[in-house]
């Protein structure tokens, strides 16, 4: 397939066109210097790498560990997982961490350090939530350029207990501590969303509780999820209100923990295994202007005067990823998305295009979105039954479609599953979305 | 919070900025024109609508971690994120003291009061933008 820049003609006529005149060029009936239109991503369709092992820490809360340990489990699970030597591996793609000082912010570089400098190049990146797939991004475009064959990406974090709090500023207008001493925790932003969910949709409290029931059920066979207990209705409403209308049993906790992925060509793969798991894509797109969204940490929006906006960043995200796989949602066997809060599964489910806005209620209730349903969501058992080890979930989340993929998931197999998604979200503009198939 | 707030006569605002060319408003204000399509440096200063429609609201019932600092005992508190309609955004603040909680709805029309918010390290009180509904 051909692409086209905001200066050309258009080629392929997109269902969800990224042009869009100001009302400004409406009224003048003509197209501001940049056409109206952002540039469209190229098209990478048909380039797929494949996954050669993977590997995990237990989440959990250990505060007197360091993030380092749980990255070497990670690492070594996933090399043994590979078959691999670590002196095979020949870039090595790293999240940092905010929370662990210098050699935090250069996790990779501390991490290799500790397993033994192997003399390849390392990069660190955080992209809040998104990082783990940032990193995976970075390896598929060295391992896509045929400057590398393997890589290795890993994402470890260690983190304080309770409500996320900012690492620390120097800047006095910094809007991420401005919306702390508001009270904007990150809940709070969760909570609006739900009262919002709930005032649009009818949603009812019970039905919040039922998320966090279902992904308890699915964690519970897990054995590197950090909460492996089966939640009732009763408890999960009789647990105590955080921001209304969420209660400390439908939020996400703070946990530690690490994931390992190690990541060929195609080429490379076959040379290994018959039929190698692919990385279908990997979309880390950013919001387009006007983000209309009260995304933490931002306390307003943009502003839709001049441009409505045609899409909202969390739909936009998978929608990437559907369009570089050339893969749809009725395509998809299950998929992980990001539970941050028992209501947001829900909205993720319309993101995702799984259903159509205000049918995620339905889903679950009929149980379309549990192990043996339709399309299971959350087979993991989701951040509920992990908690949320920032820098490592985009990479667990696509460990588990790979244990799923392999029919290896044990009493949380999804049967025949053969497509899986990813959907991911932090903050900042910071998201992802990757399609595992084989 | 110098310069985010300012008085018209007995009424307080919201101070942003509007792009004169495409007329995108800016809450807090910014350099340029964030909209891409446009990206003009003719940005002017205004007061933004000092009402508007409740988007969502929720109450936290849990004390945040620092930099919050509730102004004596902490109590449960409101946050509210309102839109106004003419600026086509929304923005969001504190639920104002005194406000009953258990009646705010989705939808209701809701105005900018000042109040404080937290003391500073030199002991002196932090004025922010809070919500309350609209009075009749």
């Amino acid at each position: 397939m051909k692409s086209s820049s905001g200066s050309g003609g258009r080629l392929k006529v997109s269902p969800f066109p990224l042009s869009c005149p100001t009302e400004r060029e409406r009224k003048a009936g003509r197209m501001g210097f940049l056409r109206g239109s952002f540039s469209e991503r190229k098209e990478i369709m048909g380039k797929e790498i494949a996954v050669l092992g993977i590997g995990m820490h237990p989440w959990g809360k250990w505060p007197e560990k360091k993030f380092v340990e749980y990255g070497l489990t990670a690492a070594r699970n996933a090399l043994k997982d590979a078959n691999l030597e670590w002196k095979a591996i020949q870039y090595v793609a790293a999240g940092s961490t905010i929370y662990s000082g210098i050699p935090g912010l250069m996790a990779g570089s501390a991490f290799c350090e500790e397993m033994g400098w192997i003399g390849v190049p390392v990069i660190n990146n955080f992209n809040a939530c998104a990082t783990g797939a940032y990193a995976m991004d970075a390896a598929r475009a060295r391992i896509l350029a045929g400057l590398c064959d393997v890589a290795l990406c890993i994402g470890m974090d260690w983190a304080p207990k309770g409500f996320f709090a900012p690492p620390g500023t120097k800047d006095p207008t910094d809007l991420d501590a401005l919306r702390f001493k508001m009270g904007a925790t990150n809940p709070s932003y969760f909570a609006m969303y739900a009262m919002r969910r709930m005032q649009n949709y009818g949603t009812k409290e019970v039905d919040l509780a039922m998320v966090k029931v279902k992904n308890s059920r699915h964690g519970l066979h897990n054995p590197n999820a950090r909460f492996r207990k089966e939640f009732t209705v009763e408890e999960v409403l009789g647990s105590p209100m955080v921001s209304s209308p969420l209660r400390l049993y439908e939020l996400c906790a703070t946990s530690d923990g690490a994931a390992a992925i190690i990541l060929s060509s195609m080429e490379y793969a076959r040379k290994v295994t018959t039929h190698p798991i692919q990385i279908a894509a990997i979309s880390t797109v950013s919001p387009r202007y006007p983000d209309a969204m009260i995304n933490i940490p931002r306390i307003s929006t943009d502003s839709t005067y001049s441009t409505s906006p045609e899409m909202n960043f969390q739909k936009y995200v998978p929608q990437k990823a559907y369009e570089e796989a050339g893969i749809g949602p009725e395509d998809l066997s299950l998929a992980e998305v990001y539970d941050l809060t028992s209501a947001y599964e829900l909205d993720w489910y319309e993101y995702i295009s799984i259903c159509k806005p205000g049918e995620a209620e339905g889903l679950l209730r009929n149980g379309d979105t549990t192990i043996g349903g339709r399309i299971p969501v959350n087979a993991s058992g989701g951040l509920s039954s992990f908690g949320e080890a920032v820098p490592a979930q985009a990479i667990a989340q696509v460990c588990e479609l790979v244990w799923q993929l392999r029919g290896a998931a044990g009493q949380r197999q999804v049967k025949g599953a053969k497509v899986g998604l990813t959907a991911n979200f932090g903050l900042l503009g910071n998201a992802s979305s990757v399609i595992v198939k084989r | 919070m110098e310069g985010w707030t300012t008085w018209e006569g007995e009424k307080p605002h919201l101070v942003g900025n509007q792009c004169q060319s495409c007329g995108d408003y800016f809450f807090p204000k910014v350099y340029s024109c964030r909209n891409p399509r446009c990206m003009s440096r003719d940005l002017k200063e205004v007061p933004l609508s000092r009402e508007g429609k409740l988007w969502s609201f929720t109450v936290g019932y849990y004390e945040p971690p620092p930099p919050f600092r509730a102004l004596g005992t902490f109590t449960p508190y409101g946050l509210a994120v309102v839109e106004l309609l003419k600026e086509k955004m929304m923005v969001m603040g504190q639920v104002a003291s005194g406000v009953d909680m258990e009646n705010l709805k989705v939808g209701m029309n809701m105005e900018i009061v000042l109040e404080p918010l937290q003391k500073d390290s030199e002991g002196n009180e932090v004025i922010i933008w809070k919500w309350r509904p609209v009075k009749g």
